[in-house]
């Protein structure tokens, strides 16, 4: 087996990494990373280069570089972690699903289906690829999930198991019923029709009476699985809206397959009369086809949500007994003590037990600036540490929490919720009338041809008007503006999101993170008149002073003021978590970088840079520091900034004709700042609100009109669930993306007007089917009435009537595709 | 016309093993990853040890 050449080969001397075939860092001979030359070694210690050949035959030479992952998998041997994403499948053999990072083309599929081989105790992998996820089933006895966990994670496929016990795990099985029920009549519809085109032939050239009722009864037996397995969907829907009151867009289809089977029967039994079996096990596979593209589609939305779900950490790192373990959520008890670093999200209510911690709480309460807090101060669930490194005590367990109180509150918000009207429904509704009132008309009219007769013009008149553009165009409509939207990151997990899109007539955002970047941004500075020749040197010791911290302001002043600079050598360098930062340099300068309180105590005495009036109005900003030498050299406004499409897209949605309000748990300034410069009125802007009154005031609007909810944060959870149509936005919480109805993948406002662009173009698309169908129910029931349908008729109608509505609706456009990313295969 | 009572019959039935092998596939779960066993082919085995043996053999 020989080794694939490099990309772009300089005699001599290897230019792209062994492993990933992106460019060798310099110094670097044969491998950018540890990460890459471990992976590699691994693949050749087991005989699995062929990795390499194939991925080059595959067309995608590079990998993305293997990033080493520190992550421990011994959580995943615990009960309660088995409870969670292990079933059994007896006798000690094990099923587990996970979600793999790094699946990128066809060469690691065969790479990962070949590890049962190397693994002991690994029976089966199974990739599933457009998932992006993997079914493992192995042997407890000889192996633990842990393990298997740590070897893809040391071939660089991060492994996020799932849960096997949630919602999901009956959606397989529901899947395949409706794909059995679909082939049934695809099978029955089919052979009915072949034998139906025998009979028709036969009204022209005559035919033996004897064959002709055999294809009658034959068709009828074929009809019966129909009737009786595929067709059930259809009645237990109409059935359920009936007993809850409503005409059910399903009653009317129930009605002409019902109308369409017992009369044929009938007929056939009695060997006289029409039958139609032909038009209806056709008519029940065309709308079963088009319940599965639709099912497809939104499956394929609530797949991606749920995997962003899984990537959301569930693992905390608890301090016993001197040791570091991984543990589930879950599993902390009161008096636990967990180490937190960087990035992570607090677990549990509890208080700091150690170190100083710098918590950025706006996921939960909205706050956009991060506070710090010192050894005893609380500290709750859901918020995120940022830049500090400390141990936390656990007060209280993650499901008494402050967020497991407002995750429940969602719960019952979702519960309470008033049922809406569907467009289709509303159709159903109409459609049920107006036929039977002219079924009756139709059979008393023809009753004096004799009661045979006028039932046959019926039957014709229930076959001919079913709405198919209502059955079949519409589902396939919005599958495809569910798929359309989703190639766009706009993912829609709800039937009724576009219809209701259409409808509302008030928006509520949230500031944080929705509006505004939710991050820290350099806002305006000022250099001291005497340092200004010194430009350079200050932004490079910018650089130098912030190089090592993860507070968020240190990255706006990395970002905004020294670019890329290099940075000033520095030494004794010393960080007091969310005050400041100080340092020397070689000639011997004293830097100093922080708040104005911190560059006080480093003996500043001068005023500020900025006047006065010049701070006026900015107070939701943060005023930092630059000092050398204890001479304030340069200071800086630095504070959360409007996201900027932001103004753009709240004019649109405004001339819309929607009524957009600004609820925020930030305090009253920085949200006012906000509302003004976004011509929000007075009155439609409230700052300070807790979880419950954002949601308290979301359902008091829409007990009176339908309302959209758009957030990203925990705090925004039950607001979502409390507005008729809540729309989650990328980058918040795990929680607020499980409640969205629709939520949007890309952190991008525009996304937000191109949703409800979209929902109006697809209802459009819609409406403009129905119309179409109306027409045509209302040719054919003119026809029947006059009792110039036949079932040759029928059979011709219905499938030409359906083409038409379906080609239309396959040819619109409902949303813009702008591509999130293209997958190399 | 008198086969057509035989003929109607059997075809039918032909298209009901097709329709039971259409379910049992449902059953095993094979429709519902339609991508990656097209990726999945085009993997080849290792060759047997007696397919190496012939290819070591020089040709004439």
């Amino acid at each position: 087996m020989t080794e694939p050449a490099p990309v772009c080969p300089i005699p001599g001397q290897r230019t792209v990494c062994k492993h990933c075939g992106l460019a060798l860092p310099e110094q670097a001979s044969e491998f950018c990373c540890s990460g890459c030359k471990a992976v590699y070694e691994i693949l050749h210690e087991y005989g699995l280069q062929n990795f390499y050949r194939l991925r080059e035959r595959g067309g995608a030479w590079s990998t993305k570089p293997v990033s080493a992952s520190h992550r421990k998998f011994d959580y995943l041997d615990g009960t309660d972690a088995h409870a969670e994403f292990v079933g059994e499948e007896g006798g000690g053999i094990l099923r587990a699903r996970v979600f793999l990072e790094g699946l990128h083309c066809s060469a690691c599929v065969w790479l990962l289906e070949q590890l049962p081989k190397i693994h002991p105790g690994l029976l089966e992998l199974r990739v599933n690829f457009v998932r992006g996820s993997a079914e493992i089933v192995f042997d407890s006895k000889v192996t633990k999930l842990s393990a298997i966990a740590a070897r893809l994670s040391s071939l660089g496929y991060t492994p996020y198991p799932i849960g096997v016990n949630g919602a999901e795990k009956n959606v397989p099985r529901a899947d395949r019923r409706l794909l059995t029920q679909l082939g049934v009549a695809g099978f029955c519809a089919s052979n009915t029709m072949l034998l139906a085109i025998g009979r028709y032939q036969g009204l022209f050239t005559g035919m033996d009476s004897d064959i002709n009722s055999l294809f009658a009864w034959i068709s009828m037996l074929l009809s019966l699985p129909v009737i009786f397995f595929s067709a059930l969907p259809f009645f237990r829907a109409a059935w359920s809206g009936l007993k809850l009151g409503r005409l059910h867009i399903d009653l009317p289809l129930s009605i002409a397959i019902i109308g369409g089977f017992v009369p044929s029967a009938f007929n056939t039994i009695r060997g006289a009369g029409e039958i139609y079996f032909d038009t209806i096990t056709a008519l029940v596979f065309l709308l079963l086809a088009g319940r599965w593209m639709q099912r497809r589609s939104l499956g394929a939305a609530l797949d991606r949500s749920a995997m962003l779900s899984a990537l959301a950490p569930r693992t905390a790192q608890r301090i016993r007994g001197g040791a570091v373990q991984e543990v589930l959520i879950e599993a902390l008890q009161p008096g636990d003590i967990v180490r937190l670093t960087d990035g992570d999200i607090v677990p549990a209510d509890g208080l700091v037990h150690k170190g100083t911690a710098l918590i950025d709480p706006s996921l939960l309460t909205g706050e956009s600036m991060p506070i710090t807090l010192g050894e005893r101060a609380r500290v709750f669930a859901g918020t995120r540490s940022v830049g500090s490194q400390f141990e936390l005590l656990v007060e209280r367990q993650f499901a008494q929490s402050r967020i497991a109180e407002i995750v429940n509150l969602v719960h019952s918000a979702a519960q309470s919720k008033a049922p809406i009207v569907q467009l289709t429904d509303k159709i159903g509704a109409w459609f049920v009338a107006a036929v039977l009132v002219l079924s009756v008309v139709t059979f008393v009219v023809w009753l004096p041809a004799g009661g045979f007769t006028a039932l046959d013009r019926v039957i014709a008149l229930l076959v001919v008007t079913c709405p198919c553009a209502v059955g079949i165009a519409t589902p396939i409509t919005l599958s495809l503006a569910f798929a359309r939207a989703a190639a766009s990151g706009i993912l829609i997990k709800s039937q009724d999101a576009i219809d209701l899109a259409c409808q509302v007539k008030s928006i509520y955002l949230d500031k944080t993170g929705t509006l505004t970047r939710g991050q820290m941004h350099l806002r305006a500075y000022r250099v001291a008149p005497a340092m200004v020749s010194d430009l350079a040197l200050l932004r490079s010791a910018v650089q130098g002073l912030e190089a090592g911290s993860h507070h968020p302001v240190a990255a706006a002043l990395a970002l905004g003021f020294a670019g890329d600079i290099e940075a000033l050598a520095l030494r004794n360098r010393t960080e007091e978590a969310g005050r400041g930062v100080t340092a020397v340099d070689q000639s011997g300068t004293r830097w100093t970088l922080g708040s104005e309180a911190f560059s006080r105590t480093s003996g500043v005495a001068e005023r500020g840079l900025f006047s006065e009036a010049e701070l006026t109005g900015q107070e939701a900003l943060t005023v930092v520091s630059l000092v050398r030498n204890e001479k304030l050299a340069a200071q800086f406004l630095v504070g959360d900034v409007i996201r900027d499409e932001s103004p753009e897209v709240v004019a649109k949605l405004r001339r819309m004709g929607m009524e957009l309000f600004l609820v925020s748990g930030d305090s009253v300034l920085p949200t006012r700042l906000v509302g003004r410069q976004l011509k929000f009125p007075e009155t439609h802007v409230f700052a300070e609100v807790s979880p419950e009154e954002k949601s308290l005031l979301v359902s008091r609007a829409t007990a009176q009109q339908t309302t959209a909810m758009v957030g990203d944060g925990i705090n925004d959870a039950v607001a979502l669930k409390s507005a008729s149509l809540g729309i989650g936005l990328r980058g918040g919480a795990e929680a607020c993306l499980r409640v969205a109805d629709v939520f949007l993948a890309k952190a991008d406002l525009t996304s937000l007007l191109d949703f409800f662009e979209g929902s109006r173009r697809t209802l459009g698309i819609v409406r403009r089917g129905l119309l179409i169908s109306i027409f045509y129910n209302g040719a054919g029931a003119a026809l029947a009435v006059a009792g110039l349908v036949g079932p040759l008729v029928a059979a011709l109608v219905m499938p030409i009537s359906s083409l038409t509505v379906i080609s239309l609706a396959i040819m619109s456009k409902s949303f813009n595709v702008a591509p999130l990313r293209s997958n190399k295969v | 016309m008198e086969i057509v009572y035989l003929l109607v019959p059997v075809s039918v039935l032909l298209a009901l093993a097709f329709l039971l092998a259409y379910i049992w596939s449902v059953r095993g779960g094979q429709l519902e990853d339609l991508n990656t066993p097209a990726l999945r082919m085009l993997h080849d085995d290792e060759p047997s040890a007696e397919r190496k043996a012939v290819d070591k053999i020089p040709h004439r």
